[in-house]
Parts: structure tokens; sequence; C-alpha cells
């Protein structure tokens, strides 16, 4: 018996050591064999004499279109941001700066008309394409003569049917006419978020239909970024090699690897053996992971301009808002909890909720709990004062509202005259994150008598179509936890206002807060009267403050950007509005 | 036999039919594509209006179904919503390094679960029987996640912590022509699956081959005197094995359909994680494509397997 458990012990010793033995010795990234190169142009002189910077990159999802104008997905943002190039851009400051312009058109500057209809970009001289073409205002004018075009399908058109028509004086020269005022002509060309915006090559796309199924669109082969694509292998990895015709000279790096590795852990566990350098999407939760892992590696979190809220379902059941000539502007057929119509309830929830602690503990003190809309931007309203965390006074404000606790422990009384219980579902998705704040905000919420049913989601269910039944379009809910965010600019569309609340008459309505409120309307239509940035800013101030004074939601924090990287890795600063992918032409290894 | 087979291949479509019809609407109740166009500030209510209606998601679920049918039932499995890819490329794209995964795995699996089979049977109630048998529950049991993490973790961060030669997390850059490479990248998820499914198998044999020597053929064999190798492989495993042949067979065409987890936890390239990552994000092309592909597969081996059996076993007939 001694003697078999000997042999089995060695056959599973060897087992193990012929396992390991198949590994490799540990080697820096190697370069992929070449399957599908794009016949480009000579390789850059900058990189040719000393050894090749090569980074690998993991992605957690595939891109579907490298062209942002044809996805919507984050990861097809961030290569268009790094093969992409366009008229203006965001630095790491979040100011709006020149790419392939001169300059920002300005009203000091006189490339916006004082009727703010009229802007006129200037390229930079000897500006080229990717295979040595010259890049002219004429691909200004067909970047916007395609998205416009109805045999194309872009994701979006807006802002681009504002624009009446381009004039192209001269190569260098664009001049576009807005039909009306578009405070956000800086998204339209620009590099950076909003995923529309990078300039398409007329030479190469100019004259064919149905650009969403281009193979030029799907993976150009002709840019004007820093990088361009050498070999996109489906399913595996993509490898960018510098642009040698770009503006603005020869990145350090020469070779970007990005691997699709969809699991996280596996991500990490590469991070740590150096399979990979840099991994983009860590969740908040990874925090303390990623910061246990220094020197090897190291962890970055940049906030940024989008945050977490909850929000407070404040339809009326079959109501009717009509504006003071008696027109009609918006309407409802949602069901909210009756005592969110007053104001007092709502900040009492406010009060009640502890958000530094959520921050401290399940963000780990890595952000901040903002006021308002827009934090981490020059568009935050600093002003606004701190709602506090008070239970007590949330649980005054409640017993003044009339809502007394009753012997269950759980508020109770009349609204509208109907009996009303404090017995309210909070919902979200299934992210685990999300689960710990429902369970932090229900125990907060118990304090003042208000019983909370957490709710978790699928984001499809939670998210989708009025049409396919979704809980947020059509108001299935009490109360809910998600992201949001407006940036570059920060008009808010019409997430807050009474054209977007979501009906059978509108079923595409985007205003998931159910709010109809022609106040709200009129500020939110005072941002986006104006192109001059200094009126706008007043405009969304007083955004801010109404929003802030009704207690439309409960700012949760502000959402972060978590970052694991290897430590031979130079990552420079970067936007939060444009994001890590706008600018890695100083992205270095030292190693 | 000519009736039997066309009347098993029309059987075969009536179940292609209902197998599409049952995943459309599970896909389309679990996922709506239009879910990740929402909250999006930079989308104006028309711009995703025009994305319902281009994508046909505007009409009635039955006529999206039928849609689809129409265009599949040509042999076009239609285009993906966000790549705007063929499907058919898609799949083509994914298939051979699922193959290679797959086949590998299978290869190892069949093999160890002979050997194991075998082994228990053989030396049925011994210690090794009973590590066998311990192992085989183990195996059979545990979450392939856990086997896959907890092996990379060891055979290739541990190990590089240790200053050992390692194996790839499956993260890194690679190129699946060159031979060493992929053998490399094939030890740990192939290791996983073998885990995993090996412990079935083999418990599966083991059964076989013990109901087989309990029989009076084996016993008269015995009495002839015959060596007890002669007995084992000349007369009870060729038996016992026909049932395992079987399941074997049928399981072929789940190969194509790839290895979801582990998949994904190695970044293999593969079907399993193109089901995956367009299931989520309501991509009913590329599900449908990828399920219409394993399911054919599934009706077209087990006709095969039915039509094998008269070859093998005399006893038999179609009729």
């Amino acid at each position: 018996m001694n003697r078999k458990l000997y042999v089995l012990l060695a056959l599973l010793v060897f087992a193990s050591m012929v396992l390991a033995a198949c590994g490799g010795a540990a080697t820096a990234t190697t370069a992929p064999a070449s399957t599908s190169a794009p016949a480009p142009t000579q390789p850059p002189a900058a990189t040719a004499t000393s050894a090749p910077k090569i980074i690998t990159i993991a992605y957690s999802q595939e891109p579907d279109n490298v062209v942002g104008e044809y996805s919507n997905m984050t990861y097809a943002a961030w290569l268009d941001q790094v093969v992409g190039a366009s008229l203006v851009t965001w630095d790491a400051n979040n100011n709006l700066v020149a790419q392939l312009a001169t300059e920002v058109p300005s009203a000091a500057n006189g490339d916006i008309s004082a009727d703010g209809l009229t802007i006129t970009f200037k390229l930079k001289p000897g500006l080229k394409w990717s295979d040595g073409q010259p890049l002219t205002s004429k691909d200004v004018l067909y970047t916007w003569q395609s998205q416009v075009d109805s045999k194309n399908a872009p994701i979006s058109r807006a802002g681009y049917d504002h624009i009446s028509s381009i004039d192209t004086p001269d190569d260098n020269t664009a001049v576009l006419h807005f039909s009306s005022i578009y405070p956000a002509w800086a998204t339209l060309f620009s590099v950076g978020p909003n995923t529309t915006g990078m300039l398409l090559p007329a030479h190469i796309l100019q004259g064919q239909e149905g650009l969403e199924k281009n193979a030029e669109i799907h993976s150009p082969t002709v840019v004007a970024g820093a990088f361009m694509i050498k070999e996109w292998v489906a399913g595996d990895h993509m490898t960018l090699v510098p642009n040698p015709n770009y503006y603005g000279g020869q990145p350090k790096l020469s070779q970007i690897n990005i691997k699709f590795v969809p699991d996280t852990t596996t991500a990490l566990a590469a991070l740590k053996t150096g399979d990979v350098d840099f991994v983009p999407d860590f969740a908040e939760s990874d925090i303390p992971t990623l910061s246990a892992l220094a020197p090897a590696q190291q962890l970055r979190v940049d906030t940024t301009p989008e945050f977490e809220h909850m929000l407070f379902n404040l339809g009326i059941t079959n109501s009717t808002v009509k504006d003071s000539t008696g027109a009609v502007i918006g309407n409802s057929d949602v069901a909210g909890f009756c005592p969110f119509q007053d104001v007092n309830v709502r900040k009492a929830i406010y009060l009640a909720i502890d958000r530094d602690t959520i921050v401290k503990t399940l963000l780990f003190g890595k952000t901040m709990a903002p006021t308002s809309l827009w934090p981490n931007s020059p568009w935050y309203n600093s002003n606004l004062t701190e709602y506090p965390y008070d239970p007590t006074q949330a649980a005054s404000l409640l017993d003044a509202a009339g809502y007394k606790v009753g012997s269950d422990g759980i508020r109770a009384g009349t609204c509208n005259g109907q009996p009303v219980k404090f017995s309210l579902g909070l919902e979200t998705t299934v992210k685990q994150l999300r689960q710990d704040e429902q369970a932090a905000i229900q125990a907060n919420l118990k304090q003042v008598g208000i019983d909370v049913k957490t709710i978790a989601t699928p984001s499809g269910t939670f998210f989708g179509a009025y049409t396919d039944g979704a809980n947020m379009p059509l108001g299935k809910f009490d109360m809910a936890i998600y992201t949001t965010g407006f940036y570059p600019d920060p008009d808010p569309g019409y997430s807050f206002s009474c054209a977007g609340v979501p009906s059978k008459s509108n079923p595409s309505g985007q205003n998931n807060y159910h709010l109809c409120d022609p106040k709200m309307d009129a500020l939110i239509a005072a941002g986006i009267a104006s192109a001059d940035t200094a009126t706008r800013k007043t405009a969304y101030d007083a955004v801010q403050q109404y929003q802030y004074d009704q207690a439309l939601f409960v700012p949760l924090y502000a959402r972060a950007n978590v970052y694991g990287y290897s430590s031979r890795l130079v990552f420079p600063p970067s936007s939060g509005f444009c994001g890590w992918a706008c600018d890695m032409l100083d992205w270095d290894v030292t190693q | 036999m000519w009736s039997y087979l066309v009347r098993r291949i029309l059987q075969g479509f009536l179940i292609l039919l209902i197998i599409t019809l049952l995943c459309f609407i599970l896909t389309r109740l679990s996922s709506d594509p239009m879910a990740e166009y929402a909250n999006k500030p930079h989308m104006t209510q028309a711009d995703i209006q025009a994305i319902r209606q281009r994508l046909g998601l505007d009409q009635p679920i039955v006529i999206q179904y039928f849609k689809w049918l129409g265009v599949a039932a040509q042999g076009d499995l239609g285009t993906s919503f966000f790549s705007h890819q063929p499907v058919t490329e898609m799949i083509s794209q994914r298939l051979p390094l699922t193959l290679i995964l797959m086949g590998t795995a299978e290869v190892f699996i069949i093999i160890f679960a002979l050997i194991l089979g075998l082994v228990a049977a053989v030396r049925q109630y011994s210690f090794l029987d009973n590590l066998i048998t311990s192992f085989s529950f183990i195996g059979y049991s545990m979450p392939i996640f856990f086997i896959a993490l907890g092996s990379m973790q060891i055979f290739a961060v541990q190990f590089k912590a240790w200053g050992l030669p390692y194996l790839p997390t499956g993260a890194d850059i690679w190129d699946p022509k060159n031979p060493l490479q992929l053998a490399r990248h094939l030890v740990l998820p192939v290791f996983c699956l073998v885990t995993i499914q090996t412990a079935g198998y083999s418990r599966y044999l083991r059964s076989s081959i013990l109901e087989v020597l309990g029989m009076d053929y084996v016993r008269t064999a015995r009495a002839k005197g015959l060596s007890g190798r002669n007995v084992l492989f000349k007369h009870a495993l060729r038996n016992a094995i026909l049932p395992f042949v079987t399941i074997v067979g049928l399981d072929i065409p789940f190969l194509l359909g790839g290895a979801l987890v582990t998949e994904s936890v190695f970044a293999w390239p593969g079907m399993g994680r193109l089901f995956w990552e367009y299931a989520q994000r309501g991509d009913y092309p590329v599900v449908l494509g990828v399920l219409l592909l394993t399911s054919t597969a599934v009706v077209f081996f087990t006709i095969i397997v039915d039509m094998a059996y008269t070859l093998v076993d005399p006893r038999i007939r179609l009729s």
C-alpha cells in the first residue's frame, strides 16, 4: 500500500513539474507575428535605433468598431482616442485645447460669430493622414456629410444636424454654419469621451454608402492619430504602431498591444506576471487589492465627471403639465411614491444617508461625495454647501411632514388622502458595489423609520426600453441607484426635461426621474441658449442650485477610474473628460 | 433505411426550429440590445428611435423572429447588431481555436478516462479505486472557474514569484501558429477541462466495465483458461466501451460551442466567449448563429450515432 502511495505522489509531483516545465522563463512581452498589417508607411525613425518599447494593455471587452461615430462602446472610444484625431480635444486639466486646429474658436479670436451661428476652424498647416495624403478642410466637410447622410447609420447625428453647411475656402479653413445655436459645438469635431468627432478620410471613404458596414469604419487603415492599427486578430488582440505622419511628433512607445481579457481576475494575474502592463477598467472594489501590489505594480485612481446617485421616482399617474400658454409640455403615466412630491421628504432622505461613510468604506476614501451634477468639472457649482449626514433633522422633517413612526418602526401617514407607508424598494443593477450601497442606505434609512427593500435587476431589465417593459423608463421603482454624467458638454439633454418623460406617447424618453417641472425646463433651456461659456456657467449654476434646493436626487459619489499598471510604465496624468487614452505621446517604459 | 433517414432529418429540422424559437425568446427576454444606449446624454431620443428602427426592434417580436429565420433559411446568419460584421465571418474567426482547445482536451479526457476507469474497475474497492473515486468526485463537483483561477494562481503567478518557469495567464500576446506557443497556452485550459470532464467519463466507464466483467461470457472466458489481460482487453473492454463511445460521440458537437468559463478565464478567443460577450449585449443574430451551429451539429451527430449503431451492433435494425 505504501509503495503505491509513493508512486502516486511521485506521479503528482512529476505532473506538476511537467506543467511547470511547459512554462517559459520570465520574459518581456513579445511582439506578435503580423497577419493582417494594412500596409502602412515606413516604421518611425525615432524608435528604429533603440530597443522596442512595447506595452500590453488588457481590455475586458473587444470593441465592435474602432471609429467612434459608429460605436457606443467605451472600449471603442478609447481606441478612437489613440488612433483618431480631430480639431479640438481636452487636456489633463479638462480644458478645451486645439488638436489639429491652430486654436480653439472663440468670440475673442473672432472664430465664433456674434450670433454664435458661424464657427471657423483653422487647421494646422501640413497635416497628413497616416498614408501620407494631405489632411485638409475637405475631410472636415466629409466627416459632417457622412454623419448627416441618410445612407449611413451613425450612432448619433445630434449636433451635426444643427449644421446647415460647411464652407472650405481653402485647405486649412473650415467654416461651420449652424441653423441654430449649438452650444456643444466642441464635441462635434473632437476626440473625447463622447465617441463621435474623429475626422474621417475623405480620400478613402468619399462616395461610399452604408459606412456602418464598411471595413474602414470597423478597423481603419488610414488614421490621423498618434498610433495606427497594424493588426486586429478578432477575439484576441490588436497591435498598434506609431503613425509616422502624426502632427504631434513620434510617441515614445514603439508598439501597443491591446489584449482582450474578459475576466478582470485574469487581468490582475497577468498584471502580476508582467503579461500585461496596464489595465484601465478595474472596479472601485479592486482598490485594496491593487494597493497591496506596490511597488511591483501601481494603482492610480482618477475621479471622473460621472457620479453615482440615488433618484426618486417623481412620476404622477396620468398627469399632464401645461406651460403658461396652455400647451401640453409633458405627461406621465407613472405612479411614484406620493410623499416624494414633498420636497421635505426628499430632503429628509438626503440628510439620512451617510454619504461620507459610503465613500470611506466602499470607495476607500478615493473619491468624494458631490453636491450636484458635473463633479470634477469646470461646470460644477462649488458654492453649494454639503447636505450633512443628520438623521435627527431628517426624522424631524418627516415628522413635520406628517409621517410618524408606527409600532412596527416604519413611518406611515396619508398623502393626497390616501394611506401610505414608508416601505420602499431601492433598485439597482446586479453590480456588487451597488448592492453594498443598497445595504448601507437600507441601514441609514432604517434609523429614520424608512423600511427599504433592496432589489437587484440585470441592467437590460433595469435600463432597457419602455416598449420592452424595462423598469427605469416605465417607472417600476420607488428609488433607484445608477451612474450618470454630463460631459464634456454640460447639457443634460432630455434627462430632466418634460419632453424627456417616458410615457406611452413618448416611449423613447430618457427622463428616468419622471419629473416634469416647467421651472427646470426653463433653467435647462437657458443653458443651451448661448454659445458663450460664461453665460452658460451662470445658467448651469442655477440648474444645480434648483436641483439642490429641491433635493431631486441624492448624489452618492463621483465615479472613479481605477487603473492598475506595471512599475516600468510611465503613465502621465490624463483628463477626466477625455480619458487615459487621449494623449499617449508621453507614455513610456523605463526598462 | 432511407425512409428512416428522411424521417430523422425532418425531425431534425423541426427540433432546430423549436430550439431557435426558444433561444430567440430567451435572448430577447433576458437582454435588450437597446439597453446600452440608455442613459447616454450625447444621444437624442431621435437617435435611439432610429437605431431601434434600423435593427428592426420596433417590430413585434414574432416578426423579428421570422425575419431572422427567413434570412437564416437562406444560409445567411445575418450581421451583428453592434459590430455589423457577418455572423458567419465572426464564427469562422473563432471556430478554429475553439476546436484546437476542445479537441485537445477531449483527446486527453478520453485517454485519462480510459486509464482511470479501467484501473478503478479492475482494482475494484482497492486503495487505488477509492483514490480515483475520490479525485473523480472532487473534480466533478468543483466549479471550473475555481480550478481555472486556482491553477493560474499557482502555475503562472506563484511560480513566477518563486522564480520558477511559469505558464502564461493567457493574457499575453502570442501567436497560435507557433506550435510551441500554442502548446504552452493550451496547458492550463486543457488541464482544467480535463480535470472536470475526466471525472464523469471515468466513473461511467468504471461502471460499464464492472457490469461486463460480471457477465457470463467473461466468466466462461476465464474458465477456459484465458489470461486476465486477454479477458479484459479482448472480451470485456470491447463491449464495455460501446456505450462510452456513444456518449463521446454525442458530446463531440458540443466541442463547437467552446467552453465559456475556461475561454473567458484564459482569454482564449473561442466560440464560448463569442457567445457570452454578444449574449450580454442582446445581439441575437450572433447568439442564434452560434446556437444554430451547435444545435445543427447535435442533431447531425445524433443521426450519425444512431446510424452507426446498426454497423457496430447487429442486434439493432433501423426498421
